[in-house]
């Protein structure tokens, strides 16, 4: 009976909601539970960032090696590639015009994470791609590089010696028995590739996301640079040093 | 200041999951992307530890499961498994039912009807597993090798070289960074196998009263002057005839260089050491710019050496 239910509060003493007593005025506004819920995640959400960076600080290993320390600058507080990407393909610049950095990241960690997890499962075993010069044996005399047979180095069948990924040696293909199904491995491997073409694409995707990320970032900072805190007095390059020079000669005049 | 907790809220310190084993994913653990990345459902038949309990409490995971096809490997100890869409570096898992960094696993009926466990071992985090997939001649790691292994880290490869050398063979595992030698230790207490060392590899008398003499030394330090912590162990440790296996970070060394000269360079400050190099592989699919040198210390006399050759070839013949 919604109509009794509205006529009973008629009578009804509104309870507004209480300030802050003059007498505590000079502590400002009272506090209120939905403000009070702003504050708490407020802070519970800094003490995680906190806590997340403090772990990665120990984490790190500080004489683990980084392309990064040799590819990157610390221009105006943030890190940025010496050498920037010139060319960008057509989908690569759309992204920039219409996309946010973002989202941009958010693509760039689900593609890494995706290729990550291919990783784990597909080994890349057998794979095509080989560089020439990879596999260096040393011998003694030249007699021996002359006589030098990688089947019988290998102690294998030489029908094994392009299978890289397992070439077995000729006493385990006598010891073994192996009754494998031709036609099973066959399909196997077919579907196999399937799989390495994703990789491989996603990677390639990977790689495009990572400069268009690259590209807006150091966008962003054009518009609004961080703090000067260059280290370049620090880490005096060549280059730092000619451009102290050219700022040098451009002070002399304004002294005189 | 104590030490800051990070038991704390979700993807915490990771104890949890390296307990108790039967939980997926062991979310946390070192450097974040690892977490949550156990396999999922069924997996491979039985082997999965993902969601734990979906998919009939991991036994047979789905009706019928995937077809595995598990092919012994060159080097003993080391598997190759391929399926319908996953080809797989393994080792026998020497602790079965347990993951020790949430790798995947697999296990496969034998020949007498049992299970053999497998455990998934990934050539994109293991320099010695991609040596092993680029085809490297000899690791010098056979069942019952007592081998030396100098930079640890948190002892994902390490677990692998003890599912190798198995019960009989030892791994002495060195690592100077206190924050992954504690992962070290928790692998080291399941599998007895393993001696953990928290220490310097550049000082090996500091850990010398642990140490016997090894039958191979294995090298993943990363360290400009590999080279020579690795001929100081050798003096130290290894034996006469044994040999060592190092992998080798070009940018590590010099940055500036190409790569090749930075191998080349590496095999002179060897030789110079009495480490004779015997062959050296890049991993390249695997690892950009990294390269194994694989040798013999203080081979033992000519002669000696020339015999077995000849040994060698006429069993071959």
């Amino acid at each position: 009976m919604s109509s009794w239910k509205k006529s009973s509060k008629v009578g009804q003493v509104q309870h507004r909601e209480r300030s802050q007593p003059s007498t505590r005025q000079h502590l400002g506004l009272l506090e209120k539970k939905k403000d009070y819920k702003e504050r708490a995640i407020d802070y519970q959400t800094k003490g995680n960032v906190i806590r997340e960076l403090k772990k990665k600080a120990l984490d790190k290993n500080p004489e683990e090696y980084y392309f990064n320390m040799v590819n990157t600058k610390l221009k105006s507080g943030v890190h940025s590639l010496k050498k920037k990407y010139k060319e960008y393909s057509e989908d690569q610049l759309k992204l920039m015009q219409t996309q946010d950095l973002k989202y941009i990241k958010y693509k760039h960690q689900m593609e890494r994470k995706k290729i990550d997890k291919l990783q784990t499962s597909s080994h890349l075993i057998d794979s095509e791609y080989r560089p020439s010069k990879s596999h260096i044996f040393f011998v003694d005399s030249q007699k021996q590089v002359e006589k030098f047979d990688p089947v019988k180095q290998m102690r294998t069948h030489p029908s094994l010696i392009n299978r890289r990924s397992n070439r077995l040696t000729i006493e385990q293909l006598k010891s073994t028995k192996i009754n494998l199904d031709e036609q099973q491995i066959n399909k196997f491997q077919k579907m196999r590739k399937k799989k390495y073409s994703d990789l491989q694409k996603r990677i390639e995707r990977e790689k495009k996301l990572e400069q268009v990320e690259s590209a807006m970032e150091d966008k962003l900072l054009l518009k609004n640079p961080k703090q000067d805190d260059d280290d370049d007095a620090f880490w005096s390059d060549n280059e730092n040093e000619k451009s102290n020079e050219k700022k040098k000669t451009k002070i002399i005049p304004r002294k005189k | 200041m104590g030490r800051p907790d990070f038991r704390g809220g979700r993807g915490g310190g990771g104890g949890r999951g390296r307990g108790g084993g039967d939980r997926g994913g062991f979310r946390g653990g070192r450097g974040g992307d690892r977490g949550g990345r156990g396999t999922r459902g069924g997996g491979v038949r039985g082997g999965s530890r993902g969601r734990g309990g979906r998919g009939g409490g991991g036994g047979r995971g789905g009706a019928g499961g995937k077809k595995v096809v598990v092919e012994p490997h060159r080097h003993p100890g080391v598997f190759i498994a391929r399926s319908k869409d996953d080809d797989m570096l393994l080792t026998k898992n020497m602790v079965v039912g347990e993951s020790v960094y949430g790798e995947k696993r697999i296990s496969v009926d034998g020949e007498n009807q049992e299970k053999i466990e497998y455990r998934v071992w990934n050539p994109f985090r293991s320099k010695l597993g991609a040596a092993i997939l680029s085809g490297v001649d000899n690791i010098h790691m056979p069942p019952g090798t007592k081998v030396l292994y100098l930079g640890a880290a948190s002892g994902t490869t390490v677990s692998h070289v003890s599912d190798i050398v198995g019960p009989e063979g030892l791994v002495y595992a060195v690592e100077f960074s206190h924050r992954s030698g504690r992962d070290l230790l928790n692998v080291a207490k399941k599998r007895t196998n393993i001696i953990p060392i928290i220490e310097d590899a550049r000082h090996p008398h500091k850990y010398r009263m642990l140490i016997g003499m090894v039958d191979t030394i294995f090298a993943d330090v990363a360290q400009p002057d590999q080279a020579r912590i690795v001929a100081l162990n050798a003096h130290h440790f290894l034996k006469n005839g044994g040999n060592f296996v190092i992998s080798i970070k070009a940018s590590c060394i010099d940055s500036t260089a190409s790569p090749e000269a930075v191998f080349a360079g590496e095999v002179k400050k060897l030789q110079s050491e009495k480490l004779k190099p015997k062959e050296q592989l890049t991993l390249e699919p695997y690892e950009r710019d990294h390269a194994i040198v694989v040798g013999n210390y203080r081979p033992v006399g000519k002669s000696k050496s020339k015999e077995d050759n000849d040994k060698k070839e006429s069993m071959e013949d």
